[in-house]
C-alpha cells in the first residue's frame, strides 16, 4: 500500500512540476500540500532537531520552486525535490557548525543567559557525538587515542597508526554529521 | 492522499514570490540574445521611432516568457516566423535600385510588396501553429503583434503603408483559415 502511494505521489509530483515548468501558477498550492510532508520528514530525518528542519523545509521549497523552470519531465521528480532538500540540509548543517564555532571564541564577550543555555546544548549534541565516536572505536583505538591526548611519546609504528586513526575519525565525523 | 498538507497564507506567498522571481529570470535570459539583435536593428537604420518599436517588442516578449504557457511558446515561434518580414522587409529595400535612383514610388511599391509578402508567410505560420496548439484569438493577436513588430523593425525607412500591407498580410491568412473551415 505505501509503495503503491509512493509511486502515486511520483506520478502525480511530476505531473505538477512540469505544470509549474510551463508556467502554470495553479501548480503552486498543489505542490506544497505533495511535497511539504515529505520535505519536512526528510529534513527532520537528516538535522535531528525539528525546528531547524521546518525552516530549513521551507527553505528547500522555495528552491524547488526557483528552480522549477529547469525540471526534467523525464527524470523522477521525489528524487530531484529531495536532492534539493538534501543540499538545503547541508548548507544549514554547515551554519550551524559555523554558528558554534563562533560560540566558542574566546575573544567574544560574555556570553548572556540564553546564549549560556545554547552553549549548553551545542556542548551536550558534541558530547553525545563523541560518545558514538568512541562507541564504534576498537579498543586498540581507543588506547591510542587515550596515549595521544595524555602526550605519550609515540614510536614510528605508532605515528603510523595515530594518522590512521585520526583519518578514520574524520571520516566517522563526517559521516555523522554529513560534513 | 494521506500525505498532503494545506498551505497557509504566508508560505504560499513566499513560494509564489519566489516562483515569480524565477520565472522574471529565467525570461530576462532569454530575451539577452534578443536585446543585442534588436540593438543591432534599431543601430544600423537608426530612427526614434524604431527604438520605440525595440522596447515595446522587448517589453511584449519579456511578459510572454514570464508567462509562460501557450504564450511563451508563441512569443519563441513569432520570434522565428517574424524573422521572414523582418528579412524580406530590409533585403527589399536594400535591394531596390529605384529607392537610390530616387524614385519614390518604385522604391514605396517594392517596400509595400516585400512587407505584404512577408506578413503572408508569417500569417501562415502563425495561424497554422494556432491550430495546432487550439489557441484563441488573444493568443493569435499577441503572435501578430510581435510579428508586426519585428518587421517593422526591418523596414528602412519605416512607412505606414508598409506597415498596413504586413498587418494586411498576416490577418489574410487569419481570415482565410477562418472561412476555409
Amino acid at each position: 500500500m505505501q509503495t503503491l502511494e509512493t509511486s502515486a505521489l511520483r506520478t502525480r509530483l511530476g505531473e505538477v512540476l512540469a505544470r509549474l515548468a510551463e508556467g502554470d501558477r495553479s501548480g503552486i498550492a498543489e505542490a506544497y500540500r505533495l511535497l511539504w510532508p515529505v520535505v519536512l520528514g526528510f529534513c527532520t530525518r537528516m538535522l535531528n532537531n525539528p525546528t531547524r528542519a521546518e525552516d530549513t523545509a521551507q527553505n528547500a521549497l522555495i528552491k524547488v520552486l526557483d528552480q522549477v523552470g529547469s525540471y526534467d519531465p523525464a527524470r523522477d521528480a521525489l528524487s530531484w525535490v529531495l536532492t534539493i532538500a538534501a543540499w538545503e540540509c547541508r548548507t544549514e548543517r554547515k551554519r550551524a557548525q559555523r554558528r558554534r564555532e563562533v560560540s566558542y571564541d574566546p575573544q567574544m564577550p560574555h556570553p548572556s543567559e540564553g546564549e549560556v543555555d545554547d552553549q549548553a546544548s551545542v556542548r551536550s549534541e558534541l558530547n553525545q557525538t563523541l560518545q558514538a565516536l568512541f562507541t564504534d572505536l576498537s579498543d586498540a583505538d581507543r588506547a591510542l587515542l587515550v596515549d595521544m591526548l595524555s602526550d605519550t611519546q609515540l614510536d614510528a609504528r605508532m605515528r603510523k597508526q595515530k594518522q590512521r586513526l585520526i583519518s578514520k575519525l574524520a571520516k566517522m565525523w563526517r559521516d555523522l554529521n554529513g560534513e | 492522499m494521506a500525505n498532503e498538507a494545506q498551505p497557509n497564507a504566508p508560505q504560499l506567498s513566499r513560494l509564489r514570490w519566489a516562483y515569480e522571481r524565477a520565472r522574471l529570470r529565467r525570461a530576462a535570459l532569454w530575451l539577452a540574445p534578443l536585446v543585442v539583435f534588436m540593438v543591432w536593428a534599431c543601430a544600423s537604420a537608426w530612427q526614434p521611432i524604431r527604438l520605440v518599436i525595440a522596447i515595446a517588442l522587448g517589453l511584449v516578449t519579456l511578459f510572454a516568457l514570464w508567462r509562460g504557457q501557450k504564450i511563451g511558446l508563441l512569443v519563441v515561434s513569432a520570434w522565428v516566423v517574424g524573422l521572414v518580414p523582418f528579412a524580406l522587409a530590409r533585403s527589399g529595400m536594400q535591394a531596390a535600385h529605384a529607392c537610390s535612383a530616387g524614385s519614390a514610388g518604385a522604391c514605396s511599391t517594392i517596400c509595400i510588396a516585400s512587407c505584404t509578402l512577408g506578413g503572408l508567410i508569417a500569417g501562415f505560420f502563425l495561424t497554422r501553429w494556432v491550430h495546432a496548439t487550439k489557441a484563441g484569438w488573444a493568443v493569435w493577436l499577441l503572435g501578430a503583434g510581435v510579428i508586426l513588430l519585428l518587421g517593422a523593425l526591418g523596414c528602412q525607412p519605416m512607412s505606414l503603408a508598409s506597415m498596413l500591407g504586413m498587418a494586411f498580410g498576416i490577418a489574410f491568412m487569419r481570415l482565410t483559415s477562418v472561412f476555409a473551415r
